[in-house]
């Protein structure tokens, strides 16, 4: 069993406020990654669970016990660094066996031995075990710092940013395979990165941070489909979400949303956002509108606009487009084997029952 | 702007203890106002072949033309180029619009047409803000925008990047490549862009340049190396998602040629007959197969060559899912709809386009067509 609690944990340097009130709970044997751009207090929370760091206030529980006070090599938690730290004077068995070696007796020589070639041949590096780390490649030297926090067998595995310095190619071939490393699946693993794909794909949860505060805890489709504010959605996507801030106008057939930045655009709503529309007090909101929901083929129930082309950038298994409908810019997903150009004039489509409403000063999703 | 040929160019660095080759009989043609990308994984060569082009390093043999003159000899400075490169320094002492308006004090450009076109290039890479800082102040991300900045602030022949953008998070560099395409529009410039993330290239280049371990594999368009890799190196490299390579084995099912995946129960590909004859031309009797996962469809409408198993898992990235598929011994993955949620074990089909089935011959790797 390894469950970690945060409550209520805040963390100052100095004047900076690396962590804000934060408390949540993990899961038994879940791969939970935190999620938040650069200064979010991602690398404080793994800090602060493994003790490399005190919080300035609030509790860390290991399954109900209080290890707030206790010290890095007491806890059974095991970290890997963004800059792997691998030894280069030892070879890469010493370097794995090293954990298990810090305490004289602890382990024989035999038992070491099995472990660390058990786990090499996991991460594919056993043909690497006599060499040293400077012949390894950066996708290799990633697998030994892995390798080397999973021999002590913790009950915790925390994982700092792992993928975050190699080739985009080896970052997509090694995230496949955390997906098969089953010693992480079953066991507590907290993974974080600034990757939002690497998120929603390994995993069972995701906490979305930012500026030192815990925005929103859930599984992938709960944070994709049902962001709790503007900032979460905003994380979670690339392209970016489009945000457009908009007036409520109630004349004619019902509610519609137009929008401020381009008063000729205007969102139609369903009969459902309608009803929402009616009751709402305030005159101004934030709509979001995900690029995968604007596109230049029509769908069922979509608003169509007039576009003119801005750009468009091809990808692999789609385009983005970049347009504008007068003053406003907004980026949708086509084909990428679409042949369009700049200043082409088009009909764009906008699928508006995929369309999220924030509120435009608390950020808040207002459809929660 | 120019034309930049490279003939049979040639770079080996020599050391104490070894030779390593680094590019290998390179030859290219970047035509006047192309906007091509050198796409490789680290120590592939592209970095050096932009070295060349750009004066930085020795050329150990072969031929490097501006506009159908030689530049061997030529410095940096006389082959009149712009460069923006990941480690390039910027003056650490002079301001950020000083740095930026380098290039036009050197060109000698008059104060006030200077100060309007430093300002709209701040502009574009959202560094207003910084204008009056110096470089130790800004952050990894701002100090190359700074860089790509000055590069593109002047009208140079050629402008030479060398990954401009990669420290910036994915939204930042979404937006700089926007604004690096609509610049080369405007600007009508030859541009050579270095890069190891294929999204860069896929977005932005006219053409993109495939190398690995010092050689020039294909260069081409986007639709040209996703439709027709010369080898499974270029299928394998560009493709996101990865593409699928299946060992298949010549069989005869009905009368007709299919492929069979080794390992798998009933993974039995029906190609055309055209293709078939192109097998059986080369007398092989093992190819590999690559499929695009982007060409797996779920609709039986999109492609005649059916394929199938069981879920295995399905990844769920917001924007699509990839599942990935099993079969006896042998896996696949698709594309499938964000919406639909696959139980691990439930069956599942997929229709590909014939045309979408690449063939390679096992020995040379290379593709059969």
């Amino acid at each position: 069993m390894a469950v970690l609690e945060f409550k209520n944990v805040t963390k100052h340097y100095g004047k900076v406020e690396a962590l804000k009130n934060v408390s949540f709970e993990t899961i038994d044997g879940e791969f939970l990654v935190i999620l938040g751009p650069s200064g979010a207090g991602k690398t404080t929370t793994l800090k602060i669970t493994c003790g490399l760091v005190n919080p300035t206030e609030g509790s860390v529980f290991l399954d109900g016990q209080d290890i707030t006070k206790f010290p890095p090599y007491s806890r059974n938690i095991s970290m890997t660094f963004e800059t792997y730290s691998l030894y280069p004077h030892m070879t890469v068995f010493d370097n794995m066996a090293y954990p298990l070696r810090s305490k004289k007796g602890e382990f024989t020589e035999d038992v070491i031995k099995e472990r660390v070639v058990t786990i090499a041949k996991m991460l594919h590096i056993d043909p690497l075990l006599d060499r040293f780390p400077s012949e390894a490649s950066g996708g290799q030297k990633q697998r030994i710092a892995l390798g080397r926090t999973m021999v002590r067998k913790p009950e915790i595995y925390l994982l700092d940013e792992p993928l975050a310095h190699l080739d985009a190619k080896i970052r997509v071939e090694l995230r496949e395979e955390f997906h098969k490393i089953e010693e992480l699946q079953k066991t507590t693993t907290v993974y974080v990165t600034h990757d939002y794909i690497e998120a929603l794909s390994l995993g069972d949860r995701i906490m979305i941070m930012n500026e030192g505060k815990l925005l929103q805890i859930g599984t992938p489709e709960e944070i994709f489909e049902r962001p709790v504010n503007y900032e979460v959605a905003r994380q979670v996507g690339q392209p970016a979400i489009n945000a457009v801030e908009c007036e409520v106008v109630k004349e004619g057939k019902g509610p519609a949303l137009r929008s401020v930045e381009e008063p000729d655009c205007v969102f139609s709503l369903n009969s459902e956002q309608q009803s929402f529309f009616k009751q709402y007090d305030k005159n101004r909101l934030l709509l979001g509108i995900r690029p995968k929901n604007i596109g230049l083929k029509p769908v069922k129930d979509a608003d169509e606009h007039d576009g003119i082309i801005d750009v468009f950038q091809p990808l692999g298994s789609e385009g983005v487009l970049t347009s504008n409908i007068g003053k406003l810019s907004i980026v949708g997903l086509i084909d990428p084997e679409a042949k369009v150009k700049h200043d082409q004039k088009v009909k764009l489509y906008v699928d508006t029952k995929a369309m999220y409403f924030f509120d435009n000063e608390t950020m808040k999703n207002l459809m929660l | 702007m120019a034309e930049v040929i490279l003939k049979n160019v040639n770079k080996t660095y020599l050391s104490q203890k070894e030779k390593v080759e680094a590019v290998i009989d390179l030859n290219m043609e970047i035509k006047d106002g192309e906007l091509v990308a050198l796409l490789g994984p680290s120590g592939c060569g592209k970095s050096s072949t932009l070295r060349m082009i750009a004066g930085l390093e020795e050329i150990t043999s072969g031929d490097i033309l501006f506009d159908g003159e030689r530049v061997n000899e030529l410095s940096s400075m006389e082959r009149n180029i712009a460069m923006a490169f990941e480690s390039y320094s910027l003056y650490p002492h002079m301001t950020v619009y000083k740095n930026i308006g380098f290039p036009l004090d050197v060109m000698k450009v008059d104060r006030a047409e200077k100060d309007k076109r430093i300002h709209e290039i701040a502009s574009v890479f959202n560094l207003e803000q910084f204008l009056k800082k110096r470089p130790p102040e800004l952050s990894g991300g701002q100090q190359q925008r700074v860089s790509l900045a000055r590069a593109l602030v002047r009208e140079p022949h050629v402008f030479l990047l060398d990954e401009p953008i990669s420290h910036s998070d994915a939204h930042l560099r979404f937006q700089m490549r926007n604004e690096i395409k609509k610049l080369h529009f405007q600007l009508e410039a030859t541009m050579i862009y270095v890069t190891h993330d294929q999204i860069d290239a896929l977005s932005m280049a006219d053409r993109i340049a495939v190398m690995n371990v010092a050689r020039l594999h294909q260069i081409g368009t986007r639709d040209e190396l996703y439709d027709t890799p010369v080898n499974m190196f270029v299928a394998g490299f560009v493709g996101e998602p990865h593409i699928n390579f299946l060992e298949c084995e010549t069989a005869k099912q009905g009368g007709e040629q299919v492929l069979h995946v080794r390992g798998s129960d009933n993974l039995d590909l029906k190609i055309s007959k055209a293709k078939s004859a192109k097998i059986n031309e080369k007398k092989l009797d093992k190819v590999w197969v690559g499929v695009r996962p982007q060409n797996v469809f779920v609709s039986r409408e999109e492609g005649v060559v059916e394929v199938g198993g069981a879920v295995e898992f399905s990844e769920f990235i917001g924007e699509k899912a990839i599942t990935t598929v099993q079969n006896g011994g042998a896996e696949f993955r698709m594309l499938t709809p964000t919406d639909v949620k696959y139980k691990k074990g439930e069956p599942i089909k997929g229709y590909i386009p014939d045309e979408a089935v690449l063939i390679f011959d096992p020995e040379t790797e290379e593709a059969v067509y």
